[in-house]
């Protein structure tokens, strides 16, 4: 975790763009990741460097060519490590009309196939600090935050992409980190998986991967081919807004992946060829609500099922998605699990019948706050096509750490939220957090959890019963209450008070009567 | 007594605001705090208090804490019509309670004016009239109360006066809690009878509500489709209480031949809110001569060899309570939908006990007409009183 003066030192970063005009978050983030690019163009130019001086050689690849560009600046004043120590002005006209440029049109060339994914996403990037002194003031502060260290540097910019969140801007709500942890403990990645997020905002959940791996395989990258496979194959992420392209690539990027696969995909129009069946896991949440024409509709998913919905439409995509023996955890809004029309039930029946339907874990309403108030659930489902649902199991999560409202506020202390705390909870603290007790029962699914009564928090639903109630998936449908029998007075107490009140109603009146004489 | 005995209130009563204690000096225990939500709009103390201050606080500002003879207004809301719209009789539980700046506090010197009397004159038509008045946006300022006139009989003639309306106003206490009690007696034989409906302690054999009654949705209203030719009143869910109709205010759509056929209600339907506040339900026993439901409405026909629609209405109330109609669909807006409502276990006791029980209900409502008349009469007498109380004719 990064210490509270980095934060204060980011905070101060946030303050200093608002206050010189530009408050929109998105833009801030968008801004700093150029800059966070254009810093380490320069230590990869250094790194490129050093290697050529030890072995006193001509350096084997250039970030920034020598001699000079077009309008005749040197590219040696390209170098971040230069241009910090530039007067503003200065360091403006450099940045502006010579930095960027150079982004959007030479560098992806001058990298070759190297960085091609990020140099890629500069293409359109745009310069939109207006004054020199607010950029001469945000590279000297950008230029204190630590960002040599891996971890460190990846949580930097997980707080400021945090930011985003609360300002809540923009449409597309990001997932809570803690759901996101959840999701990847539940579906355990492998080395060898080929994940994709084909809604992938700022890649939350593909970088939640790659820090499962590294954490749960330390040799990962000691082995060439899995190393190869890490950074170049395993991680894919399509989104249609350029803006969270950027900012995805470079929260990899920050996470130490050399070379994902972030790109533009309009995941539910375009067509599927050559993306179907290759991916062994699918994390996704997907923006729910909104409906498509049948026209702007991949042809591929209607085959599947007849929708305008896209919550649904993404279903159908994760199926499409995945290999055989592919698995996902998925992000769905409640009405998937019950909604009426023939599409909600056809979908619901291919999970169940065609597929194999492991998990509904029901998160409490006040999960997206303070974007969207939705009821939603986590859905785990492995792609058979051959069936193989025998039990579902259930997972009605009450409390998930934090408080429901609109604030949000962490219930508990650091260590003790998320679903692997560092330190153990007591009973009490499980209440305010259920999602470590999620993570122990979700092995025992096939074992003790069957005997579990539907009264409990967690339990398991032969298929036939989903079936019979017309694959309906809430878990309210099998949750069963134990109701306590109401308390009440006879009714010959409740006459003899009445009788009692009749009384007092006489002698009242009587009372009354005698005061006025 | 007239209005040239009369003196600005401040003469004879303190007037001033109370104060809200900021986020940061509440606390979860110590020294209560009366606030306006802690008193029922019939300006009854509701018996809890649920913030709380530190007595120290509570000592430095020892005009705030609550006297006996003191009177409340409720001195600014959101909304400007509830401004002074509540008011209260401090009396023992609340004694002492520290008074949140939305209270204007009036503390008679009781030398000259009795508490009692004041109470009443601040409740008197004429007067709450003058306050209204006085409201200044969504606040009501205490220099604007204190100049109020107050007519001043001599305080044995004041004591008097109070205590006649005193002795009015519980009569209307009295019966208004023998109606409430009314309400629990029928709840509390239903239970005596048939037991609670969540539990089955007495193991009733249980049916498909479907089984048990014909039941169908009414008819959708269409604005395109209307020609105006045979407008109907019909019901809608508004129209349908716990119990009973309000048909005070009725829609009329077209029915055609068909429709009137099929929709027209009958005595001894059981009529049931689809939405809302699902399952709310009561008998139709013909109060309107021709009538007709909406689409928001199930329409029950109970089958006369298994149930009554007295029984099934109550019985609907009592599940309502349990929360067993909606729970399904919490997230959403709750439903209770044809197909739910068809497969809901409906226990059925002898016909015999539920006819047992329709008559015991019939004749609790019968006391309960005769409860509202009185409540009504009482509430006529108290009116009269006050009235020739402030004009010097009591």
């Amino acid at each position: 975790m990064i210490t509270g003066e980095i934060k204060n030192q980011v905070d101060h970063i946030w303050d200093a763009f608002w206050s010189g005009g530009i408050s929109n978050p998105l833009e801030v983030i968008e801004q700093i990741t150029y800059l966070l690019f254009i810093r380490r163009l320069d230590d990869l130019h250094t790194l490129e460097e050093n290697k050529a001086n030890r072995l006193s050689r001509p350096m084997e690849r250039r970030v920034f060519p020598q001699g000079n560009d077009a309008k005749g600046r040197a590219y040696e004043d390209f170098r971040w490590s230069r241009f910090k120590h530039f007067a503003p002005a200065e360091m403006f006209t450099v940045v502006d009309e010579h930095v960027f440029p150079f982004l959007r049109d030479d560098l992806a060339q001058q990298l070759g196939n190297g960085d091609s994914t990020y140099a890629h996403h500069m293409e359109g990037a745009r310069f939109t600090i207006q004054k020199p002194a607010l950029l001469a003031k945000v590279v000297d502060m950008l230029d204190k935050v630590p960002m040599e260290d891996r971890d460190t540097k990846g949580d930097i910019y997980e707080y400021m992409l945090a930011k985003i969140a609360t300002a809540g801007q923009n449409g597309q709500f990001r997932t809570p980190r803690h759901i996101i942890q959840l999701m990847v403990e539940l579906t355990a990645p492998q080395p060898n998986d080929v994940i994709c997020d084909p809604a992938c905002g700022t890649a939350g959940f593909l970088v939640a991967a790659g820090e499962y791996l590294r954490k749960h395989y330390p040799n990962l990258l000691h082995d060439e081919t899995l190393r190869k496979h890490f950074h170049y194959h395993l991680f894919h992420g399509f989104d249609f807004d350029n803006t969270m392209l950027r900012i995805a690539s470079m929260n990899m990027l920050l996470h130490g992946v050399e070379g994902p696969d972030i790109r533009y995909r309009d995941s539910l129009a375009q067509d599927h060829a050559g993306e179907e069946e290759k991916y062994t896991l699918v994390l996704a949440n997907p923006p729910f609500a909104g409906s498509l024409d049948y026209e702007n509709t991949a042809k591929d998913l209607l085959q599947i099922v007849k929708t305008k919905k896209t919550e649904l439409l993404f279903l159908a995509l994760f199926l499409r998605l995945l290999k055989s023996g592919g698995r996902a955890a998925v992000i769905v809004p409640e009405g998937v699990l019950f909604g009426s029309s023939k599409a909600h039930k056809e979908l619901r029946r291919i999970l169940v019948e065609d597929q194999k339907l492991d998990a509904v874990v029901k998160l409490p309403s006040g999960v997206f706050k303070p974007y969207a108030g939705v009821s939603t659930a986590i859905l785990v489902f492995t792609k058979t096509n051959s069936g193989g649902t025998d039990f579902i199991w259930f997972y009605d999560v009450e409390a998930d750490g934090w408080s429901l409202d609109d604030k949000r506020t962490p219930l508990l202390s650091e260590d003790k939220l998320g679903s692997v705390p560092c330190t153990a909870l007591t009973d009490d603290e499980y209440a305010m957090n259920n999602l470590p007790d999620v993570l122990a029962r979700w092995p025992q699914r096939a074992g003790a959890e069957r005997n579990r009564p539907r009264t409990a928090q967690s339990f398991c639903v032969p298929k036939d019963d989903i079936a019979a109630q017309g694959y309906d998936l809430s878990l309210n449908r099998y949750k069963e209450v134990v109701y306590e029998a109401a308390e009440h007075r006879s009714p010959k107490e409740i006459l003899a008070d009445l009788w009692k009140l009749e009384d007092e109603i006489q002698r009242g009146m009587k009372e009354l009567e005698r005061l006025f004489g | 007594m007239s209005v040239r005995n009369s003196v600005p209130l401040v003469e004879v009563a303190e007037v001033f605001n109370g104060k809200t204690p900021s986020k940061s000096e509440q606390r979860s225990r110590g020294h209560p705090v009366l606030k306006i939500k802690d008193v029922s709009d019939l300006g009854e103390f509701r018996g809890t208090f649920d913030s709380f201050i530190d007595p120290e606080l509570a000592d430095a500002y020892a005009n705030k804490q609550l006297r006996e003879g003191d009177t409340l207004i409720l001195n600014a809301a959101h909304n400007a019509n509830y401004v002074a719209s509540k008011t209260f009789r401090v009396q023992r539980p609340t004694v002492g309670a520290f008074a949140t700046g939305e209270w204007l506090v009036l503390r008679p010197v009781e030398s000259r004016l009795d508490p009692g009397f004041m109470f009443h004159w601040v409740n008197s038509p004429d007067t709450r009239r003058a306050i209204r008045d006085m409201v200044k946006g969504i606040h009501l300022y205490p220099k604007d109360v204190a100049r109020l006139r107050i007519s001043l009989p001599p305080l044995p003639e004041q004591r008097r006066i109070a205590e006649i309306l005193d002795k009015a106003d519980a009569l209307r206490t009295k019966r208004r809690a023998a109606l409430a009690q009314l309400d629990t007696l029928i709840q509390s034989i239903f239970l005596d009878l048939f037991g609670d409906p969540a539990t089955n302690p007495k193991r009733w054999p249980k049916r498909a509500f479907g089984e048990v009654c014909e039941t169908r949705l009414g008819k959708m209203l269409d604005q395109k489709q209307q020609t105006g030719k045979h407008r109907r009143p019909y019901l809608r869910n508004a129209n349908v209480q716990w119990f009973r109709f309000d048909i005070t205010s009725l829609f009329e759509m077209d029915f055609d031949d068909d429709d009137r056929r099929i929709f027209r209600l009958q005595s001894g339907d059981l009529l049931i809110c689809e939405g809302g506040e699902p399952g709310r339900a009561a008998v139709w026993r013909g109060e309107l001569e021709e009538c007709y439901f909406q689409k928001a409405l199930h329409r029950a026909r109970p089958n006369p060899n298994l149930a009554l629609a007295e029984y099934l209405a109550w019985l609907l109330w009592f599940l309502n309570q349990a929360g067993m109609l909606s729970g399904v669909t919490s997230a959403t807006i709750a439903h209770l939908t044809g197909e739910k409502l068809a497969v809901l276990p409906t226990m059925l006791p002898p016909l015999s006990l539920q006819q047992e029980f329709a008559n015991r209900v019939t004749s609790i409502e019968n006391v309960e007409a005769s409860f509202q008349t009185s409540l009504h009469r009482l509430d006529g007498m108290f009116a009269s009183l006050q009235h020739c109380a402030f004009r010097g004719d009591l």
